[in-house]
């Protein structure tokens, strides 16, 4: 081997190591891969690479690996420059680090071989150790890219769920599970304040907190605990501070927690915090990357959160605050929509009711009692119509009922019998059984204005009340007529 | 061919023994018998059958009639190029070596489906050293693995992460007397292929390991400017193939003929450039005239520094004595028995004769303990540090 000229075995030994790191994907193997050449390359019985004081990976203890991480810190500080190697004997080791661009790696190695170092192996390693910071540098990025693109899909899961109007409940626990997938968190947990109860936070998602905690902490002063700190500050806190509430903190210290809130706000106000927290001391801080996620996840609740109160301050405009029924507007929205998907086997109907005796009741018992009265029978009429019909209020004491899909005409006549059947059992208002009864009009869908079919139901309500009430008309040509010519109110 | 040992008396190092067994008949049941008979398999305290048989073998027959005939069902080896015993070199038998005794604590091991990840499958086959039942003072990794699995030193060095500097290995690949298609691993009853099988063997008395190959390098040191695994598409930024035919005066022709290609090749090794000067040598398995690429049998790194090699017999048995002597170094007394895992390359370059005259240094230092083991594809012998995976070498153990 005489034609071996040193400084072209050392190149040729760190352009094989160059190209062994960039052989791997993840760090792991990288280091399995560069601790083998390490050993191979300088004939080495025991090599090892340090982050920090952290060992990454060794090789040459065997069984013994575990003793490693302890003969480190005297080997990196120099104290030391041997290493009993079991079943090697005492070798001579050699450190050289890479101490630039955030990173702190040092390459460690260690042989049998009487001979020292020389000065060639020396610069070999150190060049090594260059080539192995920069790939954990690289390695570091690109895991950093990873969390991001994993945040990223996480975040999108929860956009849909919102575009969906997958239901709040639905997308707060997606909010929930995302952060604690992605943090690795053991605990997360959502409170908003209560609306009908504004001094009280409650519990409205949680994951990995036991069902009997959750009973304990279901209900907390606003302004304590860690999520009550968010709400009050509006921004991110960390859990290292003291905690107020008992149950709470009673709760994070039983698992040995480290937590951290961030607010949740709805129409610039803040109203409520999501809070996650990691079991025992292993984690010492939360690093600025985990912080900024638990915000993003925090402001996705937030959006669903004005989302979902959009939505309902939307369906208080569509729907009658007395009954809860859907006003004339949605009723006429749902009728459009019924025509929509009309089947042409099947034909829709629509009956209009009017209350007979509703204005005695009024007059005599006060709004008070008419009020509770409409309120009863708007369910009454629920439980009489089919699953599917729709009723409406339509103003006063006027309701509508949507009849989707009947076969035949008879079908409507059966169910608006069956309404007048059961309205006429009495009600119970104010302690008093109350007799009521209505009188309804139909009419079948024959594809005119739809103003003009429940215009129809009405003109045959009328008739209805003309020819003696409590009972009930199909609308005809003959009723328009009949209507036209003896129209007088009848209430 | 039983041959007990003459130290079977009082002493704790005297209740070990090693019995070899040697067959020729092509019937795979009789050839089991042949063999433990004469290895006394049968008797009390045997401890770990190792079994070296021809690929053409019924295997599952043979492990389980060996099995059947012994006292113990803990069983390594694999398929050959060629079997060792003391009657000198042989094909187309079987070799069964039975170690047995109190002195003696065997743990055995196999990890299939190598090929996805070798060195875990290193480090599986490493675990048997943890299996075993008490750990005596001087203790070995014999391992025997599927050269076509891919590099064998990825194997090598999931072993040394487990076991470190502290437990030597020992063994070879296995063979299928030069198909080149597939070849056997065993363990207890089971016949396997892209497999590793262990043996951890403790022993109150200490081992030897002795690795020489005897090769000599040619020309100039060149860089391998292109390889991907065990594939070598340029050396020096030319076609490894043209750089290699030149280097021996060859035509382009000869890798039409693979068989031929492959017979010169295996006399013309590779070697890639260590610290210690000794350098590893690369056996290479075949070329391909379309992408100008030879292939080795284990992975030759881009960048890495390489010679071509020759040899001749004077050499190849130069190393037989070095080997010996590196084996023989750590034993005082004589061995109870030899194994040797010889490259079958070894064999076609000394020829019948000239692997006689090996076996025969072989067997003078062995003093009369009986001598076998197998012609291998690729042999292993980890003394010190990581490396040890050899090609085209001749690897001796002698058990004290």
């Amino acid at each position: 081997m005489g034609s071996n000229p040193s400084n072209v075995w050392s190149a040729h030994q760190l352009a094989e190591f160059v190209a062994g790191m960039s052989d791997h994907r993840d760090l792991t193997r990288a280091v399995d891969s560069a601790i083998d050449q390490l050993c191979e390359t300088f004939d080495a019985e025991f090599a090892a690479i340090v982050e920090g004081t952290r060992v990454l990976g060794s090789t040459g203890f065997g069984a013994h690996e575990v003793a490693v991480p302890d003969l480190m810190p005297d080997i990196l500080a120099g104290a030391t420059t041997t290493v009993d190697v079991p079943g090697a004997g005492t070798c001579t080791a050699l450190v050289r680090s890479h101490l630039a661009d955030g990173i702190h790696c040092h390459l460690v190695i260690a042989r049998t071989s009487p001979n020292r170092f020389n000065a060639e192996e020396q610069s070999l390693l150190r060049n090594m150790s260059r080539v192995f910071g920069l790939s954990l540098q690289t390695f570091r990025l690109l895991s950093s890219l990873r969390e991001r693109q994993h945040l990223l899909e996480r975040l999108s899961v929860i956009q849909r769920s919102i575009s969906r109007r997958a239901g709040l409940d639905n997308v707060l626990s997606s909010v929930i599970t995302g952060v604690v997938e992605l943090l690795e968190a053991d605990a997360a947990l959502i409170r908003l304040v209560a609306k009908e109860h504004p001094d009280d936070h409650v519990l409205v998602a949680s994951h990995g907190v036991p069902e009997n905690v959750v009973r304990r902490i279901q209900r907390i002063p606003v302004g304590s605990g860690i999520t009550g700190r968010a709400l009050r500050e509006g921004t991110l806190v960390l859990g290292s501070d003291p905690i107020q509430d008992v149950n709470e903190r009673g709760y994070f210290s039983e698992i040995g927690a480290l937590s951290m809130a961030a607010p949740i706000h709805d129409a610039g106000n803040n109203v409520g915090a999501i809070a996650v927290a990691f079991h025992g001391s292993s984690r010492r801080e939360f690093t600025e990357g985990e912080q900024e996620a638990l915000s993003l996840f925090a402001e996705h609740a937030s959006i669903a959160l004005t989302d979902a109160r959009t939505v309902e301050a939307m369906e208080m405009a569509m729907y009658d605050p007395l009954t809860h029924l859907p006003n004339r507007v949605l009723f006429h929205d749902r009728l459009a929509q019924a025509r929509s998907e009309h089947d042409e086997k099947r034909h829709s109907a629509v009956l209009f009711l009017d209350l007979d005796g509703f204005k005695r009741v009024n007059d005599t018992m006060g709004h008070g009692a008419g009020d509770e009265l409409l309120g009863d029978l708007a369910l009454r009429l629920s439980w009489l119509v089919r699953p599917g019909d729709l009723v409406g209020r339509h103003g006063g004491d006027e309701f509508t009922v949507l009849l989707h899909g009947l076969e035949q005409s008879a079908e409507a006549e059966a169910i608006a019998q069956r309404i007048l059947d059961g309205l006429r059992e009495p009600f119970m208002v104010g302690g008093h059984a109350v007799q009521i009864g209505a009188s309804i009009g139909i009419a079948f869908d024959d594809g005119d204005q739809l103003s003009d079919l429940v215009a129809r139901a009405d003109l045959a309500m009328y008739a209805a009340k003309q020819h003696g009430r409590g009972r009930f008309e199909v609308y005809s040509d003959q009723t328009a007529l009949r209507n036209r010519q003896s129209w007088t109110p009848t209430l | 061919m039983t041959a007990p040992n003459s130290q079977d008396t009082a002493s704790a190092i005297a209740t070990r023994w090693v019995r070899v067994g040697r067959s020729a008949a092509t019937d795979a049941a009789e050839a089991a018998r042949e063999v433990t008979d004469q290895a006394g398999a049968a008797g009390a305290g045997t401890k770990l059958l190792v079994v070296f048989a021809d690929h053409r073998y019924d295997m599952r027959l043979l492990l389980a009639q060996i099995i059947e005939r012994s006292a113990t069902d803990e069983l390594i080896g694999c398929s050959t190029a060629g079997e060792i015993s003391p009657d000198g070199a042989g094909d187309g038998g079987v070799v069964l070596i039975a170690f047995g005794g109190d002195g003696f604590q065997v743990a055995t091991h196999s990890a299939e489906f190598i090929a996805e990840n070798m060195r875990d499958a290193g480090r599986a086959a490493a675990t048997a050293v943890a299996g075993l039942p008490e750990q005596y003072e001087h203790t070995i990794l014999m391992m025997l693995t599927d050269t076509f699995a891919g590099d064998q030193q990825e194997v090598l060095r999931g072993v040394y992460h487990t076991l470190g500097a502290e437990i030597p290995v020992v063994g070879g690949c296995a063979g299928d007397n030069l198909q080149m298609v597939r070849t056997y691993q065993f363990h207890k009853g089971r016949v396997l292929t892209n497999a590793v099988v262990s043996a951890a063997i403790s022993s109150t008395a200490p081992f030897g390991i002795g690795a020489k190959h005897g090769w000599q390098p040619v020309g100039e040191p060149m860089t391998v400017t292109s390889s991907a695994g065990t594939i070598i598409h340029e050396l020096d930024s030319r076609p490894a193939l043209d750089v290699y035919l030149e280097q021996f005066n060859l035509p382009h022709s000869i890798t039409d003929d693979s068989v031929a290609f492959r017979r010169f090749a295996m006399r013309h090794p590779l070697a890639l450039a260590r610290r210690s000067g000794d350098p590893l040598v690369r056996f290479l398995r075949g070329a391909c005239p379309t992408t100008g690429g030879l292939q080795a049998l284990a992975a030759v790194p881009e960048g890495a520094n390489v010679w071509l090699m020759h040899g001749n017999e004077d050499s190849v048995l130069a190393a037989t004595h070095a080997a010996c002597d590196e084996a023989f170094a750590p034993i005082t007394d004589p061995p109870l028995a030899v194994m040797v895992f010889d490259c079958v390359t070894r064999r076609d370059m000394l020829g019948d004769v000239g692997i006689q005259r090996e076996l025969d240094v072989i067997n003078q230092r062995s003093a009369g303990a009986p001598v076998a083991g197998l012609f291998t594809y690729g042999e292993i012998a980890r003394i010190r540090g990581i490396n040890g995976f050899h090609h085209e070498t001749l690897v001796v153990l002698t058990v004290g």
